[in-house]
C-alpha cells in the first residue's frame, strides 16, 4: 500500500454526503470555493469555514482523517505569522497591534477551507467515480471538438495508477538521498546538480513507461481502454436541492456587502 | 513519429495517463515539499518526453487529465501549474522533437508559453486581477510582512544594542545605535520593496513571466534532451498495442509463416511454419529466449502482424474472440478491485463469484487487486480470459506461481476445454499426451553468470564489530494508526540476523512484507517494540524494480556513484583517507561481482540481472553489510534465479548479510541459514 496516498482514500461509512451523486459534489465544491475566493471578507470566511465544518461533521468523517501539516509547511506558517504579528497594524488588543496577524489568518483560513473541500470530496467519494464525474460533467466541450471521452478514461487510468507512481518516486527519492553526496559536488555544483535532475527524471520516466506498457498490454488483451464504472449514488432531488443552495451561496456572496466592508 | 489521426491507440491512452498520474504526483508533493515551481519543471520535463515521444492530441488529453484530476485535489492554483507543464513540455517536446537550437526554443517558448503563463496568473488568480477584495488582502499581508520582519529586525536589534549601550554608559561613551540604524535600513529597504511590488504587480508580473518562460525553455530543452537520448536505450517502441474490433472473429484456423519475429527490437526466429487448427491444443516449449512469448503475442495479432495468416479478425479481448494471459502476473492486472478487474472490457451481468469459483478463488469482489499473491493474480487474469468463452486462448505460463495442487487442477482445468483451441507455454513437464506439443529450439544462449572461482571470504569494509547486526523485538507495525483507515500489519515481529548469516522471509502479498522489509532496512519506523542494531551498521534495501535505483547513465559512472568515490581517479579535497579506502573496496567489487567487462556499458543496455548485480555491487562496495532484498524472484524463470543464486553468493563472499523478502514460497536460493514466514502479521520459522 502506498506511503503517501492516504490523503486520497475514500472512509466506509454511510452519510447523507457521502450518498450524493459524485457531480453535485464537484459542482457544489467548485461553485462554493469560487463564492470564497472572490470575496475574502471575515463574515464569508468564516462562514465558508463553518459551513465546511459542518458537511464534515455531516458526513460522519473522524478527525483522524485530516493530514498531519509537514514540518516544512509548519514552518513557513510560524515565520510568516512572527512576519504578520510584527507589523503592529490597528486594532489593538492590550496594546499589541494584532490586525496583521488578523489578515494573515484570513489569507490561510481562505486555502484551509479550499483543500478541506476537496478532501471531503475524496473522503466521501473515491477517486475513480470522480474521474467518471468529470467524464460527465465535461461531457457539453464534446460539441466543440475536446476529445471529452479519451480525457475521461485517461482520468480514471491516472487516477489508478496515482499510488503507483508515488510509490516510484519515493523509492527513486530513497535512491537518491541514501547516496552518498556526489564525489565532484565541490567542483563543479551546478553541472552535478543539472546531470543528477536528469538521472532522477530519467529513472521516474523509465520506471513509469515500463508500467505503461504493461497497461497497454493489459487493456488491449482486455478489449477496452476504459474502465467499466463503478456502482455509484443515482442523481435524486436533494441533488438538486444541494446544487441550488451552492449557487445560491455563491451568487449571494457577490451581492451582500458582508463585513468588514471594503474601503479602497 | 506517428504520423497518425484520430482517437489515441492503447499504447498512447497508457502512456498519456501515466503521465498524466505523474504529473499530478510531482505537483502533489512539490505541495507537501513546499517547493511548488521546482517540481513544475520536474512536470514540464515529463509532459516533454510524452511530447518528443507522441502525438500531440495525446499531450492534449494528458494536460486535460492532469488538470482535471488537480483541480478536484487541489482547487485552481495546482490547475494552473499542470496547465503550465502541459504548455512548457509541448514547446520543449516540439523543440527535441524537430532538433532546434536553443534560440529557436527559447523564440518559440515565448511565443506559445510566455502569453500562457501570464495570461494564466492572471486567469486563474482572476480574484486577484479584477476582484479588488482578494487583491486588497493579499496586499495588505504583503504590506504587513514587510513591515513586520522590519519590525521584529529592530527589536532584535535593540536587544543586542542595549547592552552594549549600557556597557560603554559605564565608561561614558553615547548612546550605541549601531544594529538599530542597520535594521531601520533594511527595514526602510523592505517596505520599498513591497512598496514597489504592489505599485506596479501589473507590469511585474508578465516580466517575471518573461524570466521564468526563458530559465524553463532552457532546462526542458537541456535536462529533456538528455533524458530523451538515454530512453532511446531503455524504450521499446510499443507497435500494435492497439484495440481490435470483436467483429467477424475468427482466430482460428491460423498459421504462421516461418519467419524472423522481432521483439524487442531484436529478432528471434522461429524457424518453424505453424499452423493451429480449430479445437488443438497445443504445448509450446523450449528454453528460455527461444521466442515462446513472441510466438503467443504474435498469435494474439499484438506484434508482428505480416507473419501471421488468418481469415477472420482475431478479436482480442472480445467476447468469443482471443483471450491472452502474459507471462507476469502483476502486469495482467487493469482493475483496482477483483469485480473492477473482471468486468473490464466485458461489462456484462454474470455471475462473478461462480467465474472466480471456477478457477480455484475464493475472494471478496472489493478485495484490492494490490493485495493478491502473485497465484491469485495469475487465476484472476485467467478467470476474466475465461469469461469471454474464447475461441483461441493464449496461456503464457500460466501457473507458474500456484502451489502443486492448482497447477494440476488449472491445468486440468484448461485441458477441459473442448470449444477452445488452447496455446500455452509451460516451464514444467506437464503436457497432456493428447496435447500437440511444439517445441521451439535455444536461439541464442543468453548465460552471464558468473561461475564461482574464489571460496575464501573476501570481507570488503566493515566499522562493525559485534556478530549480532540487528535484532527485533516484539515489533509491531500499523498503518496510518491515528486515521480510519489504520490496519495493523506486523504483530510481535521478532527476529535477529548475525553476520554472514543469509535469511528468508516468505509472505503472501499484502501480508505486510514490503513494510517488514523497510523497517529491517532502516527505512521506515515501527508502531511500537525495539529495533537494535550494532554500531556503525549500514544498511540497505533492494527494490524489486532495480532500474528505479540505479540513476546514472553508465555502470561506471553509477558504481562510482553509489560507493561516493571519484570516477577520474583524484583526490578530494577532505577525507582522503576514507576516500582511497572506499575506491579500494570499489576495486576489489568490481573484481569480486565479475563487471569489469560491463564497466562502459550503458545502464539500460543491460539485462535485468546484469543491473542487480551492479546495484548489489555498489551497496557492497559502499560498505553495507546488511542488504535486504524485496521481492527478487519477481519475474525471473529458472535462469534468472540460478544467476540471482550466483550474486548472492558473491554479496556473501564480500561478508554483507541478506535478507529475502519473498512471496514465492516454492523457491529459495542454495545456502539460506533460515527460512521464516510471515502471515497474519506474525513470523514463524519453517523447516527446510
Amino acid at each position: 500500500m502506498s506511503r503517501s496516498q492516504a490523503f486520497f482514500r475514500p472512509v466506509p461509512v454511510d452519510s447523507p454526503i457521502h450518498r450524493l451523486a459524485p457531480e453535485t459534489k464537484v459542482v457544489a465544491g467548485i461553485v462554493i470555493s469560487i463564492g470564497l475566493v472572490f470575496n475574502p471578507l471575515w463574515s464569508h470566511v468564516l462562514f465558508a469555514a463553518a459551513l465546511v465544518v459542518g458537511v464534515f461533521i455531516l458526513a460522519k468523517l473522524p478527525t483522524s482523517v485530516l493530514p498531519r501539516i509537514p514540518l516544512v509547511v509548519r514552518f513557513a506558517l510560524f515565520g510568516g505569522a512572527i512576519g504578520a504579528a510584527g507589523s503592529g497594524e490597528e486594532p489593538f488588543v492590550a496594546g499589541i497591534g494584532v490586525g496583521g496577524l488578523l489578515d494573515y489568518g484570513r489569507l490561510i483560513m481562505v486555502g484551509v477551507v479550499m483543500i478541506l473541500w476537496a478532501g471531503i470530496l475524496s473522503w466521501t467519494t473515491g477517486l475513480t467515480a470522480v474521474g467518471f464525474a468529470i467524464r460527465r460533467l465535461l461531457r457539453p466541450l464534446r460539441r466543440v471538438g475536446v476529445p471529452v471521452e479519451e480525457i475521461g478514461s485517461v482520468v480514471a487510468l491516472a487516477v489508478r495508477s496515482l499510488p503507483l507512481v508515488a510509490d516510484e518516486i519515493d523509492i527513486v527519492n530513497e535512491s537518491v538521498t541514501s547516496r552518498p553526496p556526489p564525489a565532484n559536488l565541490a567542483e563543479k555544483p551546478v553541472r552535478e546538480a543539472f546531470s543528477f535532475i536528469g538521472d532522477i527524471t530519467t529513472a521516474v520516466v523509465i520506471g513509469s513507461h515500463r508500467r505503461a506498457r504493461d497497461l497497454a498490454t493489459a487493456m488491449v488483451s482486455r478489449g477496452s481502454t476504459s474502465a467499466p464504472e463503478p456502482k455509484r449514488p443515482d442523481f435524486r432531488k436533494i441533488d438538486i436541492a444541494v446544487l441550488i443552495a451552492a449557487f445560491a451561496l455563491c451568487i449571494g456572496a457577490f451581492l451582500i456587502p458582508g463585513w468588514p466592508e471594503i474601503v479602497d | 513519429m506517428n504520423k497518425k489521426s484520430g482517437p489515441l491507440d492503447a499504447a498512447e491512452t497508457a502512456d498519456a495517463a501515466i503521465t498524466a498520474a505523474l504529473v499530478v504526483a510531482l505537483l502533489a508533493a512539490g505541495r507537501v515539499l513546499a517547493s511548488g515551481s521546482l517540481f513544475q519543471v520536474f512536470a514540464a520535463f515529463v509532459v516533454a518526453v510524452l511530447a518528443a515521444r507522441r502525438r500531440t492530441r495525446a499531450v492534449v488529453i494528458a494536460t486535460g487529465a492532469a488538470a482535471s484530476i488537480a483541480l478536484i485535489l487541489g482547487g485552481l492554483g495546482p490547475v494552473s501549474q499542470a496547465a503550465l507543464a502541459g504548455v512548457f513540455g509541448w514547446c520543449g517536446g516540439v523543440s527535441l522533437r524537430r532538433d532546434w537550437g536553443r534560440l529557436r526554443t527559447v523564440g518559440f517558448s515565448l511565443l506559445i508559453a510566455w502569453p500562457a503563463m501570464a495570461f494564466s496568473v492572471l486567469f486563474f488568480y482572476p480574484a486577484i486581477a479584477i476582484n479588488g477584495k482578494l487583491r486588497k488582502l493579499v496586499f495588505e499581508n504583503v504590506e504587513n510582512q514587510a513591515k513586520g520582519i522590519g519590525n521584529v529586525l529592530g527589536g532584535v536589534a535593540w536587544l543586542v544594542d542595549a547592552p552594549i549601550g549600557f556597557v560603554g554608559g559605564l565608561f561614558g561613551l553615547n548612546d550605541f545605535t549601531f544594529f538599530r540604524d542597520v535594521a531601520d535600513v533594511v527595514a526602510d529597504a523592505l517596505i520599498g520593496i513591497g512598496d514597489f511590488l504592489i505599485d506596479n504587480w501589473l507590469l511585474l508580473i508578465p516580466a517575471t513571466e518573461f524570466v521564468y518562460t526563458v530559465i524553463y525553455a532552457l532546462a526542458v530543452r537541456g535536462v529533456g534532451g538528455a533524458i530523451l537520448r538515454r530512453l532511446d536505450k531503455a524504450l521499446v517502441e510499443s507497435v500494435g498495442l492497439s484495440l481490435q474490433s470483436g467483429e467477424h472473429a475468427d482466430p482460428v484456423p491460423v498459421k504462421i509463416a516461418g519467419a524472423a519475429l522481432k521483439r524487442n527490437g531484436t529478432t528471434v526466429t522461429v524457424p518453424l511454419d505453424i499452423e493451429i487448427d480449430p479445437g488443438e491444443h497445443v504445448v509450446v516449449e523450449g528454453p528460455n529466449g527461444a521466442g515462446k512469448s513472441t510466438l503467443l503475442d504474435a498469435l494474439a495479432g499484438m506484434d508482428n502482424h505480416d507473419a501471421v495468416l488468418r481469415a477472420g479478425n482475431v478479436g482480442l479481448g472480445s467476447l468469443g474472440g482471443t483471450a491472452r494471459v502474459g507471462q507476469r502476473p502483476e502486469a495482467q492486472v487493469v482493475g483496482t478491485t477483483v469485480d473492477e478487474d473482471l468486468r473490464w472490457g466485458l461489462d456484462t451481468p454474470v455471475d462473478i463469484t461462480a467465474t472466480l469459483a471456477d478457477v480455484g478463488l475464493h475472494l471478496p469482489l472489493d478485495r484490492p487487486t494490490s493485495e493478491l499473491s502473485g497465484g491469485e493474480l495469475q487465476r484472476l487474469a485467467l478467470a476474466s480470459a475465461l469469461r469471454r468463452e474464447p475461441k483461441l486462448l493464449l496461456a503464457d505460463e500460466v501457473t507458474s506461481m500456484l502451489d502443486p495442487e492448482e497447477q494440476i487442477r488449472i491445468t486440468n482445468r484448461l485441458n477441459g476445454l473442448t470449444n477452445t483451441t488452447v496455446v500455452r507455454t509451460t516451464h514444467r513437464n506437464d503436457a497432456a499426451p493428447t496435447d500437440r506439443r511444439i517445441l521451439l529450439p535455444s536461439a541464442n544462449p543468453v548465460s552471464t553468470v558468473v561461475p564461482a572461482e574464489a571460496n575464501e571470504l573476501r570481507t570488503i569494509s566493515s566499522s562493525v564489530t559485534e556478530s549480532r547486526l540487528l535484532r527485533l523485538r516484539d515489533v509491531d507495525f500499523t498503518h496510518n494508526p491515528t486515521q480510519p483507515w489504520a490496519h495493523e500489519v506486523l504483530k510481535g515481529v521478532d527476529l535477529s540476523i548475525h553476520r554472514y548469516e543469509m535469511l528468508m522471509i516468505e509472505g503472501r502479498n499484502g501480508s505486510g512484507k514490503t513494510t517488514l522489509a523497510r523497517i529491517l532496512a532502516g527505512l521506515a519506523q515501527q508502531t511500537s517494540g525495539e529495533v537494535d542494531e550494532a554500531k556503525g551498521l549500514k544498511r540497505a534495501l533492494a527494490h524489486q524494480h532495480v532500474r528505479l535505483q540505479l540513476l546514472r547513465p553508465t555502470v561506471h559512472t553509477e558504481l562510482h556513484s553509489l560507493a561516493g568515490v571519484r570516477e577520474d581517479g583524484s583526490d578530494p579535497p577532505t577525507d582522503i583517507e576514507r576516500h582511497t579506502m572506499r575506491a579500494q573496496n570499489l576495486g576489489t567489487t568490481i573484481d569480486l561481482f565479475a563487471l569489469e567487462h560491463l564497466l562502459h556499458r550503458r545502464i539500460d543496455e543491460l539485462s535485468g540481472g546484469e543491473q542487480r548485480r551492479v546495484l548489489l555491487a555498489g551497496l557492497v562496495a559502499r560498505g553495507v553489510s546488511l542488504l535486504v532484498l524485496d521481492e527478487p524472484l519477481a519475474g525471473l524463470d529458472a535462469s534468472g534465479r540460478s544467476e540471482l543464486a550466483v550474486t548472492l553468493d558473491r554479496v556473501r563472499l564480500a561478508g554483507t548479510s541478506i535478507i529475502v523478502v519473498s512471496h514465492d514460497i516454492d523457491w529459495a536460493p542454495p545456502h539460506v541459514d533460515q527460512r521464516l514466514r510471515l502471515s497474519n502479521g506474525r513470523l514463524e520459522g519453517v523447516r527446510v
